[in-house]
C-alpha cells in the first residue's frame, strides 16, 4: 500500500480559530474494501484498520494508529489474508500476548493470527474445524465478524456461522468447545432447480427440503421457474441471528431473540449463557412482527438506567405511489419487571415518504436526543403551482424518560424540481465538531464536497431559546469524500467528531484539532 | 404407496379423451377436432418437481419426478398416457449431488448425469422406467453447494454432437470436452460469481447471516462466422473469446476485449450528471461482431464514450493496431445497430442519439406530459467502411404522459400487465394453420385452425428475448420503409389501448370461431403451456391448476 498523508490545515477557517481540521486522508494502491476504528492493542488510542485488495490481487490488512492530529501513514502492523479467509474479527485469543489477535474464519475452520508476529510461520493456529456458511472465499471481499465477546477465563468466546446453525465457541482448559448457540434455529437453504436441501438430518442421513411458498410447491415443472438459463448454479443459505448484547445491564452478554410471537432472552451470568431461556415475553399488539416490511428496531439505553430499550420505527407507505406515507417512532423502555412495556412509553408520528431517525447527544446535556430527517413529497393540491419537496431536520430533546413531545429544532427547506439535486446529500447529525458542545451537521454532496453546518442556540430575554442549523456552512473543505459513505466519530480522543468517508481509492479523514491553529 | 414420498394425492387418471369428455361436444363432422390422451395428476407439495424428458429413447417425453430421496420415472406409453405408477426410486448417491438430464451417448435417450461430492461425474441410464446403477464418467474437482441441486452442467460446447461437461470452480469454469477416448484435459474460463453475503450485527435482534451464490453460464456463439460456435466468457473487466479452430477450442483466449482498460478514462457511474442523465448510457461500452465487408472472418465494432471504431477481421484478432475506421458522434450516443436498411447485402450503421435530459425535467414529467426525442442516423456501408455523413435522418419521439398516472397500481402498468395475463396460446399443428388453446373459467377450449400469423410480440417472446430484435420489430422496420426524414411518435400514455400481448391477439381472433375441443378442469387458478411432448412438431398441452387441495397437472397429448 502506498499510504499518503497529506498534512495541512484544510478548514477554511472562520474568525473563531478554535477548531480546525487536518486532512489525514489515507490513499491505497489497489481498492479499499473496508475500514474499522478499534483500539486493537489496548493502548488507549484508536487504530484504523484498513483492508484493501493490493495490485497483486491479495487482500491485505494495514493498521494505522491515530496519534492526536496525525495518522501514521506507514502502517504499524500489516498482514496478508490467505485465499480461503471469508471473514475476520479481533478477539482476545492469546492472553499472554499484548493486544488482541485476528480471528480468521475459513469455509472449514477458525484460526488465530497475531499481528505482533510477522508472517504465518509459527503464528497461525487452528482453533477448531467447522463447516461454514461462507464457503466461497472471494479475492475482492472479506467479512467483518463481530459476534465476539468476553468470557470468564479471559479468552474471548465467539459465535460461528456453520451449516448446522450458529455455534458458540468457548475455550476450556485445553481445547475449544463448540456447541449449539442456545435458542439458535437451523439454517434455511434454497438452491438451483428449486430442489434445495437442508444439510443433514439428526441421524446423519440425507435431508432435502423443497422450495415451497406458503407450504405449496411454487413451480411443479423445472424450467418454469423465473431462474434463467444464464445461471448455471445458485445456492442460498441463511441463519437467523440473535442480538448478543448486555441487555439487562448486569455486565454480561445476553442472547436476545425476537421471534414472531415473543421476545426471548438467554441471560448471561458471568459463567456463560444457559441453554434454556431465562425470560420470555409475548410481543404486545403494538410491536411489529420481525419481518414486517417497513419496520426496524434498535437497542439503545435511552433512559440511561443500564438496561437496553427499544426504538421502533414503523413506516406505512401510501397506497398512491406519489404521496407521503406515515411513520411512527415508538420508544419502549425496559423496566426491572418487563422487557417490553404494556403500552409504548412514547409514540411520535410523521407524514413522510422517507424518514430517518437516530439517537445521539445533540444539545449538550446528559440525555440522549432524537434526531429526525423527514422528506415530504408535495401534496396533490399543491402540485398545480409546481412541485415542491420538503426536507425537515428536527431534534427532540431527551428527557431521561424518552424525548420531548415537540421538536426543539424544526428547520424545513423547500426544493423545486430544478433544485432537487441539492437534496441528494449524505448527512450526519450526531456529534459536536465545532467545539461548542452542540452537535453539528456534516454533509457530503454528489461531487464529494464536504461541509459542516453548526447547530446554533440563541437565547433572549423576550424571545426565549431558539435553535437553528446554519444556512451557510461553517466550514467547507477542499478535500473531497464520497457521497456513498460518511461517518463521524471521535478518532483522536479529543471529544470532537472527525469526518471519515470511504471510497475505492482510500479513506478521506478530516481530524479535528481543538485549541487554535497549529 | 411409499409413505416417505408423501405423495398424498397422486391421482392418475389416464384415459383417452375423445373430443367430448365434458361440456359441449364439437361438431361430429369436424375432421380437425383433436383427440387427446390425458393424464391428470393431483400432486402434493412434498412430491418434488417434474421434468419432461425422453429417458427411454422412444421420442416421447417421459415424466421424471425429482423427489427429495431420489428420482422416479413415469414413461409415456405409445398411446400417449403416462404410467399409473412410477418406477422404482433411484436414490441420490450423496448429500452433495448436482443432477442434470442429457443425452450423453447420442442414442436419443436422456441420461441422469450426476456431479457428486465435488469430485466425480456419474451417469445412469433408464431401463424399463428405472434409472440404474450409475457409472463413473469423469473425475473432476469443483465447487458444489451441499444438498441436491439441479445444475445445468451438461452442454455440447464444441458442436460435435456429444455432450460435454462443465464443472464450476469459485471463479472459473472447467470445460471437459468429450472425445472418443473419454474427456480431454479441461479448458478453464474465468467468470465472476454473483455473491451476496451478510455477516449480521450482534447489536440488532433478528439479523440474518446469509450467503447467496450464483454461478453464471458462459456464452456459446459463432463470433467469427465460420459456422462453429465459439466460447465467450464475460466478467466485469473483460470478455474472453476462445475461437474454435481446426476442431479445437483453445484453452487460452484467442483474444480479450479489455473492458476495464477501455472504460478506465470514462466518468464513473457514480459521477451522475444530473443535467444530462442520458450521459451515463452514452459512456457505456458496446461491442458487436458482424460481417461488415463481406470477407471472412467477422469484423469488430466497439463504441465507447461517443467514439465508434471498427476493426475488419477483428472477430479473431480483436483491437489489434489502429482501427480501420473511427467515427465520432456528438451528443449522447446511446445505442448503435448494424442492420440492412438500404437493401444491400452489407449492413448499414445506425446510431441513436439522445437529447440532454436533466433531473428537473424528469420530475416535471410527474405532473406534466412531455416528449423525449431521439435521433436515428443511418450511415451507408461501402465495402466495410461507413459513410462520413448519415444518409438517413429519422426521429423517434416518445410521448410521456403524466408519470404519476403510471406509478399507481391501477394505472397504465396494470392495464398492460392484464393483457399478458390472458392465457390464450398458439397450438402448433404439424401442417396447415395452427389452433388456438384458451381457458374460459375452468374449461379448456381449443379453436381449430384459426391462429393468425405470429404477431411481433409473439415472435419476440417465442425464444430468447433480444433487445435489438425488439427495437427493430417495433420501431426500426417501420422507419426503414418510410425512408429519410420520417419520424415516429410512440405515445406511452396510450400503450394500454395497443393490442400487443399474444394472449389478447389470439383470444380476439378465436372469438366467434367454433370450439373444436373442450375439457373441464378442476377449480382453481390455471396456467396453460403448449409443448411438443411427442417430438412430432405439433403442440401438446399442459395445464397446471392451483386447486384448493394442491396443484393439479393435466397433460393432454395429441393423438395423430
Amino acid at each position: 500500500m502506498i499510504a499518503l498523508l497529506a498534512l495541512g490545515l484544510v478548514g477554511m477557517g472562520d474568525s473563531t480559530g478554535e477548531v480546525t481540521f487536518v486532512d489525514a486522508s489515507l490513499a491505497v494502491s489497489g481498492e479499499l474494501l473496508f475500514w474499522e476504528a478499534q483500539d486493537w492493542d489496548r493502548d488507549g488510542q484508536i487504530d484504523l484498520l484498513l483492508v484493501s485488495v493490493a495490485p497483486s490481487g491479495r487482500r491485505v490488512l494495514h493498521v494505522h494508529p491515530v496519534h492526536g492530529q496525525t495518522i501514521e501513514a506507514k502502517p504499524s502492523h500489516s498482514m496478508e489474508f490467505l485465499g480461503d479467509v471469508t471473514a475476520f474479527g479481533l478477539a482476545e485469543l492469546r492472553p499472554t500476548e499484548p493486544g488482541r489477535e485476528v480471528l480468521l474464519l475459513s469455509p472449514t475452520g477458525a484460526w488465530s493470527y497475531s499481528l505482533n508476529k510477522p508472517g504465518y510461520r509459527g503464528n497461525i493456529t487452528q482453533l477448531f474445524k467447522f463447516e461454514g456458511v461462507f464457503d466461497l472465499p472471494l479475492a475482492e471481499r472479506i467479512g467483518w465478524w463481530e459476534y465476539i465477546g468476553p468470557a470468564p477465563n479471559g479468552i474471548d468466546q465467539f459465535l460461528v456461522p456453520s451449516l448446522a446453525g450458529l455455534l458458540r465457541a468457548r475455550k476450556t482448559s485445553n481445547a475449544w468447545d463448540l456447541s449449539a448457540t442456545p435458542g439458535a434455529s437451523q439454517p434455511k437453504r434454497i438452491g438451483t432447480g428449486s430442489l434445495p436441501s437442508t444439510p443433514r438430518s439428526a441421524t446423519g442421513g440425507l435431508r432435502v427440503a423443497l422450495e415451497v411458498e406458503g407450504g405449496k410447491l411454487r413451480h411443479p415443472f423445472i424450467g418454469e421457474s423465473s431462474q434463467g438459463f444464464s445461471t448455471m448454479a445458485r445456492d442460498s443459505i441463511s441463519l437467523e441471528a440473535p442480538a448478543w448484547v448486555d441487555f439487562d445491564g448486569d455486565g454480561d452478554r445476553d442472547l436476545l431473540y425476537l421471534t414472531k410471537n415473543e421476545l426471548v432472552i438467554y441471560e448471561g451470568d458471568g459463567n456463560g449463557t444457559p441453554q434454556e431461556p431465562i425470560r420470555r415475553e409475548p410481543l404486545p399488539d403494538y410491536m411489529p412482527k420481525p419481518d414486517t416490511k417497513g419496520a426496524s428496531l434498535r437497542l439503545l439505553d435511552i433512559n440511561r438506567d443500564g438496561r437496553l430499550d427499544f426504538l421502533v420505527q414503523i413506516h406505512k407507505s401510501s397506497k398512491s405511489t406519489f404521496s407521503n406515507g406515515s411513520t411512527r417512532l415508538l420508544v419502549l423502555l425496559q423496566s426491572k419487571t418487563r422487557m417490553l412495556p404494556a403500552k409504548p412509553n412514547q409514540t411520535l408520528s410523521f407524514a413522510a415518504t422517507n424518514l430517518s431517525a437516530e439517537v445521539a447527544y445533540i444539545n449538550g446535556d446528559e440525555h440522549l436526543d432524537l434526531v429526525v430527517e423527514q422528506f415530504e413529497l408535495p401534496k396533490l393540491t399543491a402540485m398545480v403551482t409546481g412541485l415542491e419537496f420538503t426536507l425537515t431536520h428536527m431534534f427532540y430533546a431527551g428527557t431521561g424518560r424518552g424525548f420531548e413531545p415537540q421538536p426543539t429544532l424544526r428547520q424545513a427547506s423547500k426544493y423545486d424540481e430544478e433544485e432537487v439535486q441539492d437534496l441528494i446529500v449524505n448527512r450526519s447529525f450526531r456529534m459536536d465538531l465545532s467545539g461548542d458542545g452542540l452537535a453539528d451537521m456534516v454533509e457530503i454532496d454528489l461531487q464529494g464536497r464536504i461541509a459542516i453546518r453548526r447547530l446554533i442556540k440563541k437565547s433572549g430575554f423576550f424571545s426565549g431559546t431558539t435553535w437553528s442549523l446554519e444556512r451557510v456552512p461553517w466550514k467547507r473543505f477542499d478535500t473531497v469524500g464520497s457521497i456513498q459513505d460518511l461517518d463521524v466519530r471521535d478518532l483522536n480522543g479529543d471529544g470532537q467528531g472527525d469526518v471519515i468517508s470511504l471510497s475505492d481509492t482510500g479513506l478521506t479523514i478530516l481530524l479535528s484539532s481543538k485549541g487554535g491553529r497549529q | 404407496m411409499n409413505p416417505h414420498l408423501l405423495i398424498a394425492g397422486w391421482l392418475v387418471l389416464s384415459y383417452p379423451l375423445t373430443s367430448k369428455p365434458e361440456g359441449p361436444a364439437p361438431a361430429p363432422q369436424d375432421q380437425d377436432a383433436p383427440v387427446f390422451s390425458t393424464t391428470v395428476l393431483a400432486v402434493d407439495g412434498e412430491l418434488g418437481e417434474l421434468i419432461l424428458a425422453d429417458v427411454d429413447g422412444d421420442g416421447d417425453r417421459d415424466l421424471v419426478q425429482i423427489h427429495k430421496e431420489g428420482v422416479r420415472v413415469r414413461p409415456m406409453d405409445s398411446a400417449g398416457h403416462y404410467a399409473e405408477k412410477p418406477g422404482a426410486l433411484f436414490p441420490w448417491p450423496s448429500q452433495r449431488t448436482a443432477w442434470d438430464l442429457a443425452d450423453m451417448n447420442g442414442d436419443q435417450r436422456q441420461e441422469l448425469v450426476l456431479f457428486v461430492d465435488g469430485a466425480r461425474v456419474l451417469q445412469s441410464h433408464c431401463v424399463d422406467g428405472v434409472f440404474g446403477e450409475p457409472e463413473e464418467l469423469l473425475k473432476a474437482t469443483g465447487w458444489q453447494p451441499l444438498g441436491v441441486h439441479h445444475m445445468r452442467f451438461t452442454r455440447d460446447i464444441d458442436g460435435d454432437g456429444q455432450m460435454d461437461i462443465t464443472i464450476p470452480l469459485p471463479s472459473a469454469h472447467q470445460l471437459f470436452l468429450r472425445r472418443e477416448q473419454g474427456f480431454a484435459k479441461p479448458l478453464t474460463i474465468k467468470y465472476r460469481p454473483l455473491v451476496d453475503q451478510s455477516f449480521g450485527d450482534p447489536n440488532l435482534p433478528h439479523m440474518s447471516i446469509s450467503q447467496t451464490v450464483s454461478a453464471p453460464w458462459f456464452g456459446l456463439k459463432d463470433v467469427d462466422g465460420d459456422g462453429h460456435k465459439d466460447v465467450v466468457s464475460n466478467t466485469d473487466e473483460e470478455v474472453a473469446f476462445h475461437i474454435f479452430r481446426q476442431g479445437v477450442i483453445p484453452a487460452d483466449p484467442t483474444w480479450i476485449l479489455d473492458i476495464a482498460a477501455l472504460t478506465r478514462d470514462l466518468p464513473d457511474e457514480k459521477d451522475l450528471d444530473l443535467e444530462n442523465l442520458l450521459a451515463i448510457i452514452s459512456h457505456r461500452l458496446e461491442w458487436r461482431l458482424v460481417d461488415l465487408d463481406g470477407i471472412a472472418p467477422h469484423d469488430l465494432i466497439v463504441s465507447v464514450g461517443g467514439k465508434i471504431r471498427t476493426w475488419l477481421g477483428g472477430s479473431v484478432g480483436g483491437m489489434k493496431g489502429d482501427p480501420d475506421q473511427l467515427l465520432l458522434a456528438a451528443g449522447n450516443l446511446l445505442w448503435f445497430f448494424t442492420r440492412q436498411v438500404e437493401g444491400s447485402p452489407l449492413p448499414e450503421l445506425q446510431i441513436v442519439r439522445g437529447e440532454k435530459i436533466g433531473l428537473g425535467r424528469i420530475i416535471r414529467y410527474l405532473i406534466l406530459p412531455g416528449k423525449i426525442t431521439f435521433d436515428l442516423f443511418t450511415y451507408r456501408n461501402e465495402a466495410g467502411r461507413f459513410s462520413e455523413r448519415p444518409i438517413r435522418r429519422n426521429k423517434i419521439q416518445f410521448g410521456i404522459p403524466r408519470l404519476m398516472t403510471l406509478l399507481d397500481d391501477d394505472g397504465l402498468g396494470s392495464a398492460v400487465e392484464d393483457q399478458f395475463k390472458i392465457p390464450a396460446r398458439r397450438m402448433h399443428r404439424t401442417s396447415g394453420i395452427d389452433d388456438i388453446a384458451d381457458l374460459a373459467g375452468h374449461e379448456l377450449r381449443i379453436y381449430g385452425r384459426c391462429a393468425p400469423p405470429a404477431s411481433n410480440t409473439e415472435k419476440i417472446l417465442d425464444g430468447t428475448f433480444e433487445m435489438d430484435r425488439f427495437i427493430e420489430l417495433f420501431l426500426l422496420e417501420d422507419l426503414d420503409r418510410r425512408g429519410d426524414g420520417a419520424n415516429t411518435l410512440l405515445d406511452l400514455g396510450s400503450l394500454a389501448t395497443y393490442e400487443f400481448s399474444p394472449g389478447l391477439i389470439l383470444r380476439r381472433t378465436a372469438k366467434d370461431k367454433p370450439i373444436t375441443f373442450r375439457a373441464q378442469l378442476p377449480e382453481g387458478k390455471h396456467r396453460l403451456a403448449c409443448r411438443d411432448l411427442t417430438g412430432n412438431g405439433g403442440s401438446d398441452l399442459i395445464v397446471v391448476t392451483d386447486a384448493k387441495q394442491g396443484k393439479v397437472v393435466s397433460i393432454f397429448v395429441r393423438r395423430p
